[in-house]
């Protein structure tokens, strides 16, 4: 299964490929898919459990997480 | 080939101006990035680009933790501490109208021009402090010049005609309104911390003690002080709205960034961290005070370099009495190659205040790979100027 997180700024998905590579996740820097609304082109997309990576990812506020062809599984606050 | 007259040694002591030579590692870096990565961060999704983005997180987290912040999404790039300084005053102080600003009398014309710019559109009094004959500032008549309808304060963390540093911490730490620190003369060369300050906007460049390329620059705004850019345009960000992003630092950088400029800056910035600041700052010291002991005692020489050494960079200024600084710098350099800077260093009011002005100083700065024989070939050079000047 594949989950992508979606993030506001490219600066969040640089902290999140911090984090991620520190904590030994396998993930990879992607585009986001077209059928995803862009906040930004780029996000992380990971085959592990998204709720794992979304604790590890907590204080870089995510704003959305999708499971890839399935839609959105969690949104966070964007405010 | 355009240029000439580059063969012989020359003994560069033009550091302030900019840092000369580099590390190695820092072409190294921009070559690498040129050659291997090259790509646009963050615009597209490929490996390229995403490796660029990297690199260009990497030194804003390198700066962060240089300045001692947290948050390095609040480390916006700029082309320069010019064009930083120029966001910054403009966002503070367009459409105030009215109230003063706080500034020093050894603030460079990058902050000084566009203050006094911002302040006559916006009919706001300038105070400027002045220093002491040593060109030391006050922290205390900085503090005097604030009152309730003080927008900003202006300070200029080291001279770059004197090298005399004005500690912006006791004045931060007794005001609420922004305190904008210019550390150009700092940043690399000088312990620095923004540390608990919440007030304090960091004004800095890549190219001097930092040991990046020209064209790097940028500034830390903390929390709570909101601007508005200079320039709008593509962030590769939020790219379906026409409107700028509110969020930083993509509201601030529009356009492509220096990115070669970038990779350079890191390595420069991983070189100095490697060396240590403080031995950094303790050789360049040396040199100076080693500078300044010996032609002190050179009869018609007048050295601007009293005061606590502490409170000091690798900066001095002197001048041959009866001689022009531009004629002694121009001596210095076709006669024993040696690379100084005359004038008035785009500090006018530095110069007003300890007196040399309109004619300016001839001006010394050490660097990280300056050595005692060449402040030795300094101090001869000037000795034999000073001496033939005064018919010794």
């Amino acid at each position: 299964m594949k989950f992508y997180f979606i993030f506001r700024r490219t600066v969040d998905v640089m902290m999140a490929d911090e984090l991620l590579s520190k904590n030994n996740v396998s993930y990879k820097i992607v585009p986001v898919p077209k059928e995803i609304s862009s906040e930004c082109g780029l996000c992380v997309l990971t085959e592990e459990p998204w709720e794992k990576v979304l604790f590890l990812l907590k204080e870089v506020k995510p704003i959305a997480v999708y499971n890839g062809g399935k839609g959105l599984v969690w949104k966070g606050d964007i405010s | 080939m355009g240029e000439r007259g580059l063969s012989g040694k020359v003994i560069y002591l033009d550091n302030a101006a900019t840092s000369f030579p580099k590390p190695k590692e820092v072409w190294d870096a921009v070559l690498n990035y040129a050659c291997s990565i090259g790509a646009n961060p963050g615009r597209s999704g490929h490996r390229l680009s995403v490796e660029a983005a990297r690199l260009v997180f990497n030194c804003r987290r390198a700066l962060a933790e240089l300045l001692g912040v947290s948050a390095c999404d609040r480390i916006i790039f700029t082309k320069n501490a010019t064009e930083a300084a120029n966001v910054v005053i403009r966002g503070l102080l367009e459409g105030v109208g009215g109230g003063n600003v706080v500034a020093t009398c050894l603030e460079h014309n990058a902050v000084a021009r566009p203050l006094k710019y911002w302040c006559r559109r916006e009919d706001i009094e300038l105070r400027v402090v002045s220093c002491s004959p040593s060109g030391e500032v006050n922290p205390k008549k900085v503090l005097e010049a604030v009152d309730e309808s003080t927008i900003a304060v202006f300070v200029n963390h080291a001279s770059n005609v004197f090298g005399t540093v004005t500690p912006f911490e006791d004045i931060a730490a007794f005001v609420s309104v922004p305190v904008v620190v210019d550390a150009t003369q700092t940043l690399g060369s000088y312990p620095f911390s923004v540390g608990d300050f919440s007030n304090v906007i960091v004004v800095f460049t890549g190219h001097k003690g930092l040991l990046g390329p020209q064209g790097t620059g940028g500034f830390y705004i903390p929390e709570g002080i909101e601007l508005d850019p200079l320039i709008r345009g593509g962030t590769g960000s939020n790219s379906e709205s026409d409107e700028q992003p509110s969020f930083l630092p993509d509201r601030f950088e529009s356009g492509t960034l220096n990115v070669h400029g970038i990779a350079g800056l890191l390595a420069g910035i991983r070189w100095i961290k490697s060396r240590g600041i403080e031995n950094i700052r303790k050789h360049e010291l040396e040199l100076a005070c080693l500078f300044v002991e010996a032609v002190s005692s050179v009869k018609g020489v007048d050295v601007y370099a009293s005061g606590d050494w502490s409170r000091r960079i690798g900066v001095v200024s002197l001048n041959v009495r009866g001689r022009d600084p531009g004629v002694v710098s121009h001596i210095l350099d076709s006669e024993y190659g040696i690379a100084t800077r005359a004038g008035l260093h785009c500090a006018p009011w530095a110069h007003r205040a300890l007196g040399t002005y309109p004619v300016g100083t001839v001006r010394f700065s050490f660097g990280p790979f300056n050595t005692e024989s060449d402040v030795e070939e300094a101090v001869r050079a000037v000795k034999n100027i000073g001496e033939g000047a005064n018919g010794c």
